[in-house]
Order: C-alpha cells, then structure tokens, then sequence
C-alpha cells in the first residue's frame, strides 16, 4: 500500500465537498485532495435537473448539475485535486485516511486535515415499515431520479409517490413529463413539508393529485408491483382502519426521508448528536476530534445546496488554518430552547477571534408566525431576531455579524429558543 | 365575472390571491402583500409559463442523458409539447453547457440548451 502525505482530505466531491476543498486552497492549504466513490464530482446534483438552485449563494436560478459545474470549475482552477472511482474505506482518528479503488489500488493518505462531506442517503421501504411481498418496482425517489435523469431508464408507467417533501414532488413531475401516468402523492403529515412552489409547479401544473394524512401500508404483486394499499390516518398519524383503498401502479416512489451518512464518522469515533444525526460540531464545523471537520448533509440535513456550500466553506477555511493551531479550544455547549429541534453548530467558543460571522442553522418544532429567535446567555437575553414565520420544513439561518459575537460573554453556554408568534 | 384564486409563491408567507374576470379581461385583483406578489399573480392569472427541464439522449458517453433547460420560461400549456420535441433528440459527445439544443423550441423564442458539460 503506498502512503501520501496530503495537507486537507475531503471525503466526497458533492456541493459540501468542492465547497470545502476550495475555500481550504485559498486559504493556505498546499496539497487538497478530494476523494469521491462515483465516476465524476459533483454528487446528487448532477441528478438534480431541475432549476432553484443558485438563487441566494450566485443571485441567479440555476439547475442542479449548472451549480455543481460552477464549483467543479472553481475547484480545478484552484488547483484542487479530485479522484474519483475511490472509495474510502476509513478515517482513522490519527487523520491517516485508507482508500481502495480500481486504477490505484490500496491507498494510504496522511492528512493534517480531514473534511468529512459523504452527505445523505434516503430512507427505505425497511425504514418505514411498508408490508408485503417484495416486487420490483419499489425504488427511492433519488434512485428512480438517477435512473432517469443520468442511466436513461424510467423505472415505469404508473406512478405512486408517497412522500411530498421536495424530493417527492420534482419526481412527480419529471415521471409525468416522462409520460408515466401519476397515480398521486400521498402524505402521512396535514401539510406538505415541499415549497408552495413546488406544489403549483409539480402537481397543480399537471393535474396530479396530493392526498394529505393519507399513508401506504402495503405492497402487492409477485415479480412487479401491481399495486399498493393506501390508507387514511387521524391528526395523531393513527392509522384508520376501515378506509382501506386499492390504488393501481407498477412503480411506488418513496420520499420518506434523509439521514446523513456517518458509517465513516462512527467508526472514525466521531461524537453523532441525535437529533441532527451528524457530528456534534463547532463554530468551525470541527467535530469531537482534533483536526476532523464536517458539513453540508452529513451534519445536517439542509434544504438548500446553497445553505450547504456557506456551511463547507466555513469548514474549509477551518481545515486550512488548523495546521497553523488556529482552533477553538474552551468549548461551550449551544443548546436548542423552546421551540427548536436542533441548532448547529452544538458547540462554540467564544473567545478565540474569528473575523467571519457566526452562522446558527435551526430547525423549528412547529409552524408559527411573527416570532423571535432569542439568543440567550444566563438566562438574559443577548440577541433577538424577529422572523414573519417559521416551519418545521424550512431550516432558519441566523448570521450574527462580528460585531455582535462581542455582545456574547466567552466561557458561558448559550441558549437558542423561539418566542411569541401564534 | 368569474372569480379565480391562487397561493403566491414568491415568498414563504403565502398570500391567498384572488382576481376576477370578464371573459379573458383580468378586471380586478386583490389579496397580494408586495408588488412582486401582484406582478406574479397577473402572469400566473393572464400566462402562466415555466422554465422546462428535462433531459435528452446521449450515444457515445458514460452519463447516458444530457440535462437541458430552456432559456426563458415557456408557455404553461406548451411542456408536454416541447417533451415531444425533446423526445427526437439524439446527440454524440462532446456538449458544452449553454450550447444549444433545439433553437427556438416550437416557435415560442426560446431555446433548449444543455446545462452540463459532456466530455469525450
């Protein structure tokens, strides 16, 4: 096994991966490596076709692989390295990091940093539970949007999609511009988690139906699928029995949920926070171990590949400087109040001087309007951000500018939580 | 006077905006919060149209389809058309972004371009 010493290591060339390996080479970093399992950079947004992408990070509407070709021409100008076709195979915590692929082989590289950017992985049918016989036909919405939008396959005729987040609803559309009959939508929640204007666009545009507080439970047919169970629930997600009802179709299509992906960073030691189910991070997006630093999807699950690149740029910088000893070392706990599910970053020291602003990404607990988000020490208020709303489906960003970091007392925790509203 | 409703979608609040009209004459509208709400409902009221994306046939390369998007946003009522006309599309490598795809695409001034490289 050859071995090559490397000064940043980036696992995973998607927007979190180029957005990192980037800022880290112009912020001093010599060698930057970026390490990717598929054939090219990129990630999930090569599959992505559809446009939004862009307008708060570029002020403009771009499609998926449009963004991502931006940042893969960024990257090779800035003299990033990319290997592709590698997987990795772990991160030690020591930062050696072991590789295997066709054209090299075993590889070993030693790191002065590590950037974890894996993203996530969709959950399944096993996820979710869905009874039944096993017939092809069952896929995640993301698989069925890889075979159709890069293989050239569609994944059938008839279609049910259960789920309405994003997700969901642009693969709706895109199966009926492909010519498949879409049965409907199907969601277990009274609302869709999905922007209103994916609503208008994917399903009123075409007539396809969303069927809120309504679930699949069961799956029927022997090699295809020929059919599936829907079923309505009440406000608590009970199931309904005695509403029962046998929709058609030869392909269901789940949007059920991400989770970020840290088989890596569990064996690496890495400290997971349960609610995010990423790693526990800082202010840098530096995790439980000195010098391994994440973001993007496997932190958290974002809404925004915009949201992901501000978040891998602050990592990137990071990973840059730590080999100078620039890091936070008197940590203190920022902790999720009344309100709010999770914050990121969970950690923060204050008192080591960052010229950058201090970015809190949180996700609410439920829909609400004309709110503050208060951030509190002590149990005093220290900063108020009033918002005109806020969902469970939409994350919030708070950038507190330098200037107020000064207004937060280095040494003590700090408190995030939502106030007022209705 | 018929009476038409639609949810804005400018923004996250969601302004319930309603218009009524005589015939096809938008007569009155109401309901909008800011004036990208009420330029957004006239359109999406008088003619409503969409950035079309989709993708189309590649021979010679690993990424079997070539993203395309058009220009400018089409007619609402023209998509399906157009994916009929992406439909007959079949292209070799190499392809460069923004390089155009169909020109023109049914007579409505747009054009389908590609919205990734494709390399040899």
């Amino acid at each position: 096994m050859r071995t090559y010493d490397v000064d940043v290591i980036v696992i995973g060339a998607g927007p979190a991966g180029l957005g990192a390996a980037i800022k880290a080479r112009e912020n001093g970093a010599r060698k930057v490596l970026v390490l990717e399992r598929d054939f090219e950079p990129g990630g999930i947004l090569n599959q992505c076709i559809h446009n939004g992408f862009g307008l708060q990070y570029f002020s403009e509407e771009l499609t998926g692989p449009e963004y991502a070709g931006r940042f893969i021409r960024k990257a090779s100008r800035a003299g990033v390295e990319i290997q592709t076709d590698t997987m990795v195979l772990e991160v030690k915590p020591s930062r050696q990091v072991i590789t295997s692929s066709k054209r090299y082989g075993l590889q070993e590289f030693k790191a002065k940093s590590v950037v974890l950017a894996m993203g996530c992985r969709e959950r399944t049918r096993d996820a979710i539970q869905i009874y039944g016989t096993r017939p092809a036909g069952i896929f995640t919405a993301g698989t069925a949007q890889r075979f159709t939008n890069i293989e050239g396959f569609l994944p059938g005729g008839k279609v049910v999609v259960l789920g309405s987040g994003d997700i969901g609803l642009i693969m709706a559309r895109r199966m009926k511009l492909e010519g498949c009959e879409v049965q409907g939508v199907f969601e277990l929640l009274p609302y869709t988690n999905g922007l209103s204007r994916n609503v208008v666009q994917c399903l009123n545009d075409f007539s396809i139906p969303l069927y809120l507080q309504k679930t699949i439970t069961q799956v029927h047919g022997r090699d295809r699928l020929e059919g599936v169970t829907a079923l309505k629930v009440d406000k608590k997600q009970n199931l309904l029995p005695g509403t029962e009802e046998f929709v058609q179709c030869d392909t269901l299509l789940l949007s059920v949920g991400l989770i970020p992906e840290n088989e890596l960073s569990r064996k690496t030691g890495v400290e997971i926070a349960p609610l995010t189910g990423g790693p526990r991070v800082n202010q840098d997006r530096m995790a439980n171990i000195p010098g391994i630093f994440a973001c993007g999807n496997v932190v958290q699950v974002h809404d925004l590949a915009d949201d992901v690149t501000v978040e891998s740029e602050i990592a990137g910088i990071a990973a840059a400087r730590f080999q100078n000893g620039d890091i936070p070392k008197k940590e203190q706990k920022i902790e999720a109040g009344k309100g709010l599910r999770y914050v990121v970053p969970q950690k923060v020291d204050l008192s080591c001087s960052r010229e950058t602003p201090l970015i809190f990404f949180m996700r609410a607990e439920l829909p609400r309007r004309e709110v503050k988000i208060i951030i509190s020490q002590e149990r005093q208020e220290k900063l108020a951000y009033p918002l005109p709303f806020i969902k469970p489906g939409e994350i919030i960003k708070i950038t507190v500018p330098p200037e107020k970091i000064k207004e937060l007392q280095p040494g003590l925790n700090i408190q995030v939580e939502v106030r007022g509203g209705g | 006077m018929v009476e038409k409703k639609l949810i804005c979608v400018i923004c996250p609040v969601g302004c319930e905006i309603k218009a009524s009209f005589e015939g096809e004459d938008l007569k009155e509208i109401e309901g909008f919060r800011c004036a990208q709400g009420e330029e957004y409902a006239r359109e999406e009221f008088t003619s409503p149209s969409r950035i079309l994306t989709a993708t189309v046939q590649v021979n010679n390369s690993r990424v079997a389809q070539l993203p395309v998007r058009s220009n400018q946003p089409l007619p609402r009522e023209k998509l399906e058309e157009a994916m009929l006309e992406l439909a007959r599309v079949s292209l070799e490598i190499p392809i460069k972004e923004g390089q155009v795809i169909i020109k023109d695409i049914l007579g409505t001034g747009s054009d389908m371009v590609a919205s990734r490289n494709l390399e040899k």
